[in-house]
């Protein structure tokens, strides 16, 4: 009898210690160590919702277990149990007080719908997160500004984000900014936060994730929100579009490769021959951390498994991005010496000082 | 009885059946084989997800596994089990010898047949569908998914949802019209409310799919824009039609295996169901608000503050009656003497399991809980809780508890325990850490994860939990096939059951009942056994009857032809070259049929 009684409290206490290390633990898509209002919002609603729901389960769990155990049936029970049929005043009491208890989830719910309804600050700074199969485009039209699969902000600044889509439904979401929101094609959603104030004086990096299924790369569809003092940002809007400065001699074979070859009628990088608006902006790519939405790290080794992948790979089925567009015919070639130039031009001749 | 020589065994008896008893057997026969091809799909996928940047499979076999297991357990495995349990319990409880319409049963289940083979069928041609089980536009659009895949998807659930429309209608019919004397309304078992609000439901959501299926193949294969925002049309329209069906359908799923477990529950306490006329009206009040919610699963569309209230608002209320039902089943073990059979393991399981899946619910319900968890594991976890605990588990109780009644064999009772243990605790080992990958921001539908995210502790778990859960799975198939040939013969009432089809012997002759039952109370079988203070009665004495007088409908090949022919109708849709003459001949099928099964004698 007494086992059983260590049985039950361990089979209940297990998952719930459990429950608490997966809760704190500090990862990048956590939805717990959220850093703005809007994810403090949530989470209140979400604190009172867990303790309820909390109450109601130790309510349903111990009578439950209680009465499997008092009344199950012995050896050489015969008892008759009485045949009841029910009772009102239960009835009444298990259908009012559920009531009551879920009214205290809905208030607050109310609330923050409310506070998410009303219009954002006036002076937010405007974004546009276009979703593409399987990147993140990012404009800021009023900065005139356009780069791909990483959003640089100023900290603690309000800002609007106006969610597009360039061709199935994708979705926006950095959990630790605060909910989602759909890419609709064809509608233009939106979203406003206060951007966090800044950690680490190098920057703040804040994982983000298309979440609702767009086909192969679903799953390959990152981005990050790069968080920078205002000042950082200032200096950033400034070289942003500025055109790539190639310096050596591999910068510049790389350079006439991407003019060259088929990659200018793809991709765009400000101030030269390459307009393509197929794939993501190239511009400021040296700055990025990541490559491919957030696929593999943007260095050496990342950059050369991306392109011997799109190059080698069959169409549809990619090792990096299955089904990405970036295919090319059976015979079409790329030496390393090529990746060694397009690596020097890319990852060197296009990064900003700011 | 006058059968014009009709075969009683062999395949043409059962090609030909149009007994509600042998198309049950069909019904759960098929259902368990696509358990077993869902399970199949399961595995792969958690095998894909043990580790991160795996390439067991590829994302294209992923995304197809993630659709067909979804699509499979829902429409080819939970609907038509649970349809096999409509089959063989609705006359049997009612006191009936067969419903309404015995043709159309056949049909019925020849369609579901034939439909559930349809959308099997891309995987031999590699074009397995792969657009999700809920199928969102535009990425079903022909320009995003430019094979036939969709379209199998599409039409294929097309097929099969007619199977479970004439289905409601017929049972519709007979529980409304077919009831033996004495039993009113207020004196059916739970079974049959459960299922009559079930039916309600299939025939009222049933058709929003069917036009919006009809709609996604004319935009894919006529011209048509309904669902394309570049000439004017909208993706949030296809959610919108898609969820009005699709959230009733998850009360289809959930409410006969809730009938399931009132049975047992009440029959292993060996006390009555627990506030009978309660729980009839929250099944109701379940079905009617079942139709107000659907927009919690399009939370995070946009659609502004006054929906957005509304659907939290409806969503939260519908878990009052859900939960009052809860108390009532504690309530009616409470105090009673419990038996722990491997069928009131799994009834028990259902009240534990389907209490944290309402629970989890109810935390998504609030729209902003709802934005960090749509589209995570967190309602993953939620919806394997209601439907796998839930739904899945009443379903094998219900199976455990009538296998007596139709074989006249009892299931192996300790190969049983085994296995529920091992379906038990695989089941929570794998989708209770799930809630905890939600938490962590892991998303669903996703082939494969980054190393960098620290999601792999609890998807190893997971995947340790769902291999337990395919041995259970084998052990039950295993017990199915040993008990079939050598399990205990059982008698007609085993477990000392509360209603009309106990009284009947174990299996049923082919007429049911010799002479109509009359009924005088809820739970009249068990009033006739025993008094109020539990001393037995004499029992009555055997009524004579003469078999050969009892008129059954006879057997008839149109139905398995008709269904044919609808099927043929619709794969024309998928052949380029001959796909017309195909879909032609399939009408000249169906006309075919028509007539002679009109003109049939019955």
């Amino acid at each position: 009898m007494v086992s059983l009684v260590r049985w039950f409290k361990v089979l209940f206490a297990l998952p719930f210690l459990l429950g608490l290390t997966a809760c704190f633990e500090k990862l990048p898509m956590t939805t717990v160590h959220v850093v703005t209002d809007w994810g403090h919002d949530i989470n209140r609603v979400y604190l009172i919702t867990t303790i309820i729901t909390s109450i109601v389960f130790v309510a349903v769990a111990v009578p439950f277990c209680y009465a499997l155990w008092r009344f199950r049936e012995k050896p050489g029970d015969n008892r008759f149990p009485e045949q009841i049929k029910g009772n009102h005043k239960l009835e009444i009491l298990w259908t009012l007080i559920p009531v009551v208890l879920l009214i205290f989830i809905f208030l607050p719910s109310l609330e923050v719908i409310m506070k998410r309804s009303e219009a954002p600050p006036k002076e937010s700074l405007v974004i546009e997160a276009i979703g593409h199969q399987w990147w993140w485009e990012f404009r800021y039209p009023d900065l005139n500004i356009v780069t791909a699969n990483e959003m640089v902000v100023p900290e603690d600044t309000p800002i609007l984000v106006k969610l597009k889509s360039a061709d199935v439904i994708h979705s926006f979401w950095i959990p630790r900014w605060g909910g989602k929101m759909d890419n609709l094609p064809g509608i233009t959603n939106q979203l406003f936060y206060t951007t966090p104030k800044l950690v680490n004086p190098e920057g703040d990096y804040y994982q983000g994730h298309c979440v609702e299924l767009c086909g192969l790369s679903h799953a390959r569809m990152r981005y990050e929100a790069k968080v920078v003092s205002k000042e950082r940002f200032d200096r950033w809007t400034e070289v942003a579009m500025q055109p790539p400065v190639v310096a050596t001699t591999l910068e510049k074979k790389g350079s006439d490769l991407f003019m060259g070859k088929t990659c200018f009628t793809c991709h765009a990088i400000a101030g030269t021959n390459a307009q393509g608006l197929i794939g993501p902006d190239l511009t400021n790519f040296g700055n990025r951390r990541t490559l491919a939405a957030g696929t593999l790290p943007n260095d050496r080794a990342g950059l050369h498994h991306w392109l011997r992948d799109s190059v080698d790979s069959p169409p549809d089925y990619q090792k990096v991005k299955p089904g990405s567009l970036m295919v090319f015919a059976p015979n079409f070639e790329l030496t390393e010496d090529d990746i060694k130039a397009l690596t020097a031009y890319l990852q060197h001749s296009t990064a900003k000082t700011y | 009885m006058s059968n014009h020589g009709a075969p009683s065994s062999g395949l043409w008896s059962w090609i030909t059946t149009v007994d509600h008893k042998k198309i049950a057997v069909l019904y759960a026969l098929s259902a368990l084989f696509f358990f077993f091809l869902g399970g199949v799909e399961a595995m792969i996928m958690r095998t894909q997800l043990i580790v991160s940047n795996n390439d067991f499979i590829t994302a294209r076999t992923y995304n197809a596994m993630v659709t067909m297991h979804g699509t499979t357990m829902i429409f080819l495995v939970v609907m038509p089990l649970s349809a096999a349990f409509f089959n063989f319990l609705v006359p049997l409880m009612i006191g009936a010898r067969d419903v309404a319409f015995p043709r159309l049963n056949a049909l019925s289940f020849w369609i579901f047949l034939f439909g559930g083979l349809l959308l099997n069928f891309g995987f031999l041609i590699n074009e397995a569908p792969r657009g999700g089980w809920f199928g969102y536009a535009n990425l079903t659009s022909i320009q995003y998914t430019p094979d036939l895949s969709a379209d199998f998807w599409a039409m294929g659930l097309q097929v099969v949802g007619l199977a479970s429309l004439i289905a409601s209608i017929n049972f519709f019919v007979t529980i409304l019209n077919m009831r033996c004397k004495g039993m009113t309304l207020l004196k059916m078992p739970m079974f049959i409310w459960t299922t009559l609000v079930t039916q309600i439901l299939l025939f009222l959501s049933l058709p929003v799919i069917t036009v919006a299926l009809v709609m996604i193949t004319f935009d894919r294969h006529f011209g048509t824009g309904f669902f394309n925002p570049g000439t004017g049309g909208s993706v949030v329209l296809w959610q919108h039609l898609f969820w009005v069906f699709g959230h009733p359908e998850v009360y289809i799923l959930i409410l006969p295996a809730m009938g399931i477990v009132s049975e047992i529950l009440a029959t292993f306490s060996r006390k009555p169901l627990f506030g009978y006329s309660v729980m009839v009206y929250s099944s109701c009040a379940i079905g009617f608000l079942g139709f107000a919610v659907w927009a919690h699963h399009m939370f995070t569309t946009g659609m502004g503050p006054w929906a957005t209230i509304f659907f939290t608002a409806a969503t939260m209320l519908i878990a009052v009656p859900t939960g009052v039902k809860i108390f009532n089943w504690i309530s009616t073990v409470w105090g009673g003497r419990i038996q722990f059979t491997t069928a009131s393991l799994y009834g028990l399981s259902f009240v534990a399991m389907f209490t944290l899946g309402g629970l989890s619910g109810i935390m998504h319900s609030s729209q902003p809980i709802d934005t960090q968890h749509q589209d995570t594991y967190f309602v993953v976890a939620h919806f394997h809780y209601v439907l796998y605990g839930g739904a899945v588990m009443g379903l094998f109780g219900g199976i455990f508890y009538w296998f007596p009644k139709v074989t006249g064999r009892l299931l192996h009772e300790g190969m049983g325990k085994v296995q529920f243990w091992l379906f038990m605790i695989g089941f929570n080992v794998t989708f209770f850490p799930m809630h905890f990958l939600g938490v962590q921001g892991m998303p669903r539908r996703n082939y494969t994860y980054a190393a960098d995210m620290g999601w792999d502790l609890w998807n190893v778990v997971a995947t340790l939990g769902a291999y337990m859960t395919a041995v259970g799975g084998l052990l039950f198939f295993f017990n199915l096939f040993y008990s079939l040939k050598k399990g205990a013969v059982a008698s007609a009432d085993p477990w000392d059951g509360r209603t009309l089809e106990w009284s009947i012997p174990s299996p049923p002759p082919e007429y049911n009942f010799g002479i109509e039952p009359e009924v005088k109370v809820l739970d009249d079988f068990w009033a006739q056994k025993y008094d109020d203070k539990g001393t037995k009665k004499p029992s009555p004495a055997a009524p004579k009857y003469d078999p050969k007088a009892i008129h059954m409908p006879n057997p008839s090949y149109w139905p398995i032809a008709l269904a044919a022919g609808i099927t043929l109708g619709a794969a024309g849709f998928f052949l380029r070259d001959i796909g017309l003459y195909v879909s032609l001949l399939g009408v000249a099928v169906i006309l075919i049929s028509s007539y002679g099964w009109a003109y049939e004698e019955a």
